[in-house]
């Protein structure tokens, strides 16, 4: 899960245990000791940079980039690793979250999506996203045996985990406003637009103007996502529309 | 193919799958300290919001500071210390801020959406 940023709360606002309080409009907020809320929002960030990193290296091995010094194997290699340890982190990043008792997420939360009560659509958007890494690496180590065309259909899947992922980390929201966090995950998008459009101008798909509208897609899809960053995670108060849950329910289920 | 060919062959791809190796190796590394690193920051940063106090309305943690209930400060213990105003693990805190309606808006969304 890949991604990144972890559905999180607010820092510093709901803990461990939550009670409402105080006359019926009031709270106070009873919260403990998280490194294990630290470690979920960190691997979920180097979870998405992997995730990149392989996303990438996928994308060099259909242009068919390679030279003398730098065969192409090396690449197929490369994104091989990079996608099994992408996994590996998004395994310690999911183990933390349900293990840490900062948000109410139990392990079905992990991987059913939509159904935590903690940030529902954004930690189910991580949810489909670890689903579909999970279905890539087994697909790709049983690859053999399912035979190309199956391997290359579930593949495909692996153009919607990664900007799944990145949904994830920008839209749960705990650490979008963190410039450097931005930063990273604007130049993983970046890359990957480059990667792509690259991909699109060696000539694939074949026909042009299936290349053309994907040229549009890309660029609309740019701009879409820049419209709704600036406009929804990068406002004050987004995790109040993101889907944290009551009080009330924290106080029933966090702890 | 003669033989020198084929023992080249073989070299090159025995380097090759030594580098993948090491490669991954150290971005593996890199990723796992990245990931300590990135934590201890995230600490730094509530550690942060925690010396800066409450009356501050944006936590420089970027994550949405707009609930009621908040308190920047004094709420992640796991922070680092940065002028001693943190409050220890498991203390209450009263809200310095406006409060969260008990009944507020955030309460449609424990249903789903």
């Amino acid at each position: 899960m890949t991604g990144a940023g972890a559905a999180g709360p607010v820092p510093g606002s709901l803990g461990a245990a939550a009670l409402p309080q105080l006359s019926g409009h009031a709270a106070i907020v009873v919260t403990s000791s998280t490194p294990l809320w630290y470690i979920t929002r960190a691997t979920g960030l180097v979870a998405l940079v992997l995730l990149t990193i392989g996303m990438a290296l996928g994308l060099l091995i259909a242009v068919r980039l390679e030279g003398r010094q730098w065969p192409r194997f090396i690449t197929i290699g490369l994104h091989r690793n990079m996608s099994l340890l992408a996994l590996a982190f998004t395994a310690v990043h999911v183990l933390t979250t349900i293990t840490d008792t900062f948000v109410p997420i139990d392990l079905q939360d992990a991987f059913i999506p939509f159904i935590s009560p903690y940030r529902p659509f954004w930690l189910g958007l991580g949810a489909i996203a670890s689903d579909l890494l999970i279905a890539l690496t087994v697909t790709s180590l049983l690859r053999a045996r399912l035979g190309h065309r199956s391997w290359r259909l579930v593949h495909w899947t692996a153009y919607l985990c990664w900007p799944v992922a990145v949904l994830h980390g920008l839209g749960t929201g705990t650490d979008t406003r963190t410039r450097w966090v931005l930063l990273v995950t604007l130049l993983c998008v970046a890359a990957i637009a480059c990667l792509t459009g690259w991909r699109l101008a060696d000539g694939w798909p074949a026909h042009p103007r299936v290349r053309v509208a994907g040229a549009i897609a890309l660029v609309a899809v740019l701009v879409a996502g820049g419209a709704w960053l600036i406009s929804g995670p990068l406002q004050p108060g987004w995790s109040q529309h993101s889907g944290l849950p009551a009080l009330t329910h924290v106080t029933r289920t966090g702890s | 193919m003669r033989r020198d060919e084929v023992r080249f062959a073989v070299a090159a791809r025995d380097d090759g799958l030594r580098r993948v190796r090491r490669l991954t190796l150290r971005i593996g590394a890199v990723g796992v300290v990245g990931s300590a690193a990135i934590a201890v920051a995230f600490s730094h940063l509530s550690g942060s919001a925690a010396a800066s106090g409450p009356a501050r309305g944006a936590n420089p943690a970027g994550s949405g500071t707009q609930q009621g209930s908040t308190q920047p400060g004094g709420t992640q213990p796991g922070g680092t210390g940065q002028g001693g105003t943190q409050q220890g693990g498991g203390s209450l805190q009263a809200p310095a801020q406006n409060v969260v309606p008990a009944q507020g808006p955030a309460q449609g969304v424990s249903g789903g959406s």
